[in-house]
């Protein structure tokens, strides 16, 4: 017994890297199939640690629970879909903006729900497509866009792009990523009027499975799906897909993103849609990375911008804001090449503030 | 070919702790301690080129032509010795000019330690204190020790020669099954020391790590006072244990190599004056200037202006060792200024240097690492500008920063700050063999473990020195 407490740490770390490789090695093609995986950047074992810092139970327990016949663990666990501890939610929030590592996964309801929206969504941006080859004098928005024939409104009012004054905003809902926390962090007069549901490494897969929004303090976390049943919005500015960059295809994301648009109308059948196309990071950034790059965030802005109608949905990109000559985001607006500094977001709002889609004739009262 | 994985030269990385170490390891004690030299060199040359294959070359350079010079200054020709700290410094001296002048983008991994290893080298050889010529390998071996060869600690080479495990004093007679207890005894020492630093680096500096950089990316201009001076305790804090926790984790390598234990860090932020703050932060550096330029430079035995000169060659040295931007200058020059104030006119006055001299540690010595930290004029001023806002209230500011931070950030603020306080890393030193310590530290080291499985690496600050 003295001879085990003498080396009582070396046994230790042998045991604990003995059966976390056994756990890794067993589990790799069940349990731990869906963690991206590189046998050149780390051991096999990290794949039984990675697992274990989510907050789940390593391959082998939860194998034996199942044997015995005890408790209600479940074989293969869907690492997504667990509840995250207080660490990971502070890994979570202090890391940069990381590749979602379940892209492949569009598990959006709302495409099983309500195929309609969604299709409605896509028509509509098709439509909006063929309209935009034709050559068109000023924007898009002076088009008017053919209605499918289920909607059976009479004449759709007109947008057109207006600069307005700060008091548009106080009907406006944010969503989305660190880049969203920042401005809502560093925009006064959006802080003084908008509402902001966003977060830190958002992707467009939390609309409806993140619960991290508490209307009020002693309510329970829900997610912006639920959050939008209960409050209503003149409208809602989305920016999301920088997080989800390192996995899925353009057309996968741009399909969840066209669901999401299309429940947000459902919730919220009164409220203007912005999608804001995806900030740039800077060149250097974009030429040092290999996720993360100004050529994927333009494929993506190209996809969802289809998705707007002219109608309901709108389309901007605030990257003329901030781009330099070269497409980039000039590099001295930023500090981290991903996030604008705290000053620079006046950029940001003044680009929303000057391309609001207002109803033409209300132009002329204001 | 296999691409290997430059970050398995990093110690807090899962493919050094669980490949390259373990393996290492078992072909050290495998093998008769008369090859241990070799194996250590191989070893350790491995692992330079898989840090830092294209300065392979110069380091090897280095290594043969100081070997060379050596066998001159163990003649005791004079000139030699000089010719060879002259081309050891001239070299550091070259490539650090050369990054600031953006021809090389970064330094040879580890120039900046191993070169001050190389001009010790030289001196001991000269001195006498090298006796006899050690053999090439075991030059080599000590020269590109992996486990101090990134950032230190600057050893001599006596300490080479204590290795037990190469000389084989204690083993030499005895049978593979009497000599394992020896080999697990050493491996268990430096698993203990290894863990705790692993626990410093993950659990608190990474986390200041990230904060800073957050602090950053708002702008400088655009902090808060208040979270303009939590900025400067969580950069020190980030400092320390990164350092701190690094030089815990090679020297524990060390130990379970062989080698006895080198202390790098005397917790100096319980120092009563900035004087003993630098004895007590990167020993081995300040020893290493005591040793080869203030003592030779007649230290402080000849009277005040020549002691005050001593002291300022030393800090001007230390400045341009650690970086030759301008910030550098500033940081080591009002270090200096610290120090004579205090040798000079504050030890007259032994009340008001036990408060002044505390002051002088907690609130001074943060200051200089923000100097230290940023080397950007501009940045500079901006940031002193929101500690001291007397100039103005900085630009689209966030009055809930602070509030926010100390919310995400304040476990391991407090963290970091309890550990200043040195009695609780002295109770767990002094009773590292309780095997209830060890089950805390076996938990210490798997949750490390698990963090560090979901990072790229936050590679070690004085990576870049």
């Amino acid at each position: 017994m003295k001879k085990l407490s003498k080396y009582l740490l070396t046994i230790l770390v042998m045991l604990f890297y003995l059966l976390a490789t056994a756990d890794s090695i067993l589990g790799k093609d069940t349990q731990y199939r869906e963690i991206e995986y590189d046998p050149q950047e780390a051991p096999v074992m990290s794949l039984t640690l990675r697992n274990l810092f989510d907050g789940n139970q390593p391959y082998l327990v939860a194998l034996a629970n199942n044997m015995m016949g005890t408790g209600s663990a479940q074989l293969s666990q869907d690492p997504d879909s667990v509840e995250q501890s207080e660490n990971n939610e502070i890994a979570d929030n202090s890391d940069q903006e990381q590749p979602s590592d379940n892209p492949e996964q569009p598990e959006n309801p709302a495409e099983g729900e309500n195929p309609e929206a969604a299709g409605e969504a896509l028509a509509d941006g098709q439509q909006t497509a063929e309209n935009q080859e034709m050559p068109t004098e000023d924007t898009a928005a002076e088009v008017p866009v053919e209605v499918p024939v289920e909607e059976q409104i009479p004449e759709p009012p007109v947008y057109q792009l207006a600069t307005v004054d700060d008091d548009y905003f106080c009907d406006a809902l944010f969503i989305g990523d660190s880049r969203t926390v920042g401005l809502s962090e560093y925009c006064q007069e959006l802080m003084d009027r908008s509402t902001f549901y966003a977060k830190i490494s958002l992707t467009i897969y939390d609309f409806e499975k993140k619960a991290f929004l508490k209307l009020d303090e002693n309510s329970e976390k829900i997610t912006i799906a639920q959050a939008l049943e209960q409050k209503k919005f003149g409208k809602i500015y989305i920016m999301l897909g920088l997080n989800e960059l390192g996995g899925g295809t353009p057309e996968s994301f741009g399909e969840a993103y066209a669901g999401v648009v299309g429940r947000i109308r459902e919730l919220q059948p009164d409220a203007q849609i912005y999608i804001q196309g995806i900030m740039h990071v800077t060149a250097a950034k974009s030429n040092n990375d290999k996720v993360f790059k100004n050529e994927r965030i333009n494929e993506r802005n190209q996809v969802i911008a289809q998705i707007a109608d002219n109608q309901h949905v709108f389309y901007l990109d605030m990257n003329e804001a901030t781009d330099d000559e070269n497409g980039a985001l000039t590099q001295d607006l930023s500090f981290d090449n991903i996030h604008l500094k705290a000053k620079s977001y006046a950029l940001w709002y003044d680009y929303l503030k000057n391309h609001a889609y207002v109803i033409a004739e209300n132009i002329a009262t204001e | 070919m296999l691409q290997i994985n430059a970050n398995m030269i990093n110690f807090s990385d899962l493919s050094f702790i669980f490949r390259f170490l373990p393996i290492f390891l078992i072909i050290y004690y495998a093998v008769p301690y008369r090859f241990r030299s070799i194996v250590l060199s191989v070893g350790s040359l491995v692992f330079y080129a898989i840090g830092d294959i294209r300065s392979l070359g110069i380091f090897a350079a280095s290594v043969v032509v100081n070997y060379l010079l050596s066998l001159q200054c163990l003649g005791k020709k004079k000139k030699f010795l000089y010719l060879s700290v002259l081309l050891d410094a001239g070299v550091l001296m070259a490539f650090k000019l050369l990054v600031q002048f953006g021809q090389v983008s970064v330094l040879p991994l580890g120039i900046s330690f191993f070169t001050f290893k190389m001009i010790s080298y030289q001196a001991d050889c000269y001195k006498g204190l090298i006796k006899k010529r050690p053999a090439f390998f075991s030059a080599l071996a000590y020269f590109s020790l992996f486990p101090q060869v990134i950032s230190g600690p600057i050893m001599r080479y006596d300490y080479y020669e204590k290795n037990e495990a190469i000389s084989g004093k204690k083993e030499m007679f005895l049978l593979f099954r009497d000599r394992l207890p020896m080999y697990l005894c050493r491996i268990e020492s430096g698993l203990f020391w290894f863990s705790l630093g692993f626990g410093m680096k993950i659990l608190i500096a990474d986390y200041m790590a990230m904060m800073w950089n957050e602090i950053g990316t708002i702008g400088y201009e655009s902090i808060s006072t208040p979270l303009a001076w939590l900025g400067a305790v969580c950069y020190s804090l980030n400092l320390y244990f990164d350092f701190w926790g690094y030089s815990l984790m090679a020297a524990g390598v060390g130990v379970a190599l062989g080698f006895p234990f080198v202390q790098n860090f005397n917790h100096p932020y319980a120092a009563g004056s900035v004087s003993d703050f630098y004895r007590r932060w990167h020993m081995t550096l300040g020893s290493w200037f005591k040793d080869y330029v203030y003592i030779p430079f007649g230290g402080s035995k000849k009277g005040t202006k020549r002691t005050a000169f001593n002291l300022f060659v030393v800090w001007l040295f230390t400045g341009i060792w650690h970086g030759i931007t301008p910030n550098f200058f500033i940081w080591s020059g009002t270090l200096l200024l610290l120090i004579l104030a205090e040798k000079f006119v504050l030890s007259k006055k032994k009340g008001l240097m036990a408060v002044v001299g505390r002051i002088n540690v907690l609130v001074l010595v943060p200051l200089t690492w923000v100097v230290f930290a940023l080397s950007s004029f501009t940045d500079i001023a901006n940031y002193f500008s929101r500690l001291f806002p007397f100039f103005g209230s900085g630009v689209a500011v966030n009055p809930g920063d602070f509030a926010k931070f100390t919310d995400r950030y304040g476990v391991f603020l407090i963290a970091g700050l309890v550990l200043l306080i040195p009695c609780f890393f002295e109770f767990v030193k002094e009773n590292r063999k309780s095997p209830v310590i060890k089950i805390l530290i076996f938990a210490l080291f798997v949750a490390c473990a698990c963090i560090s499985s979901t990072k790229a690496g936050n590679p070690f600050l004085y990576f870049n020195f």
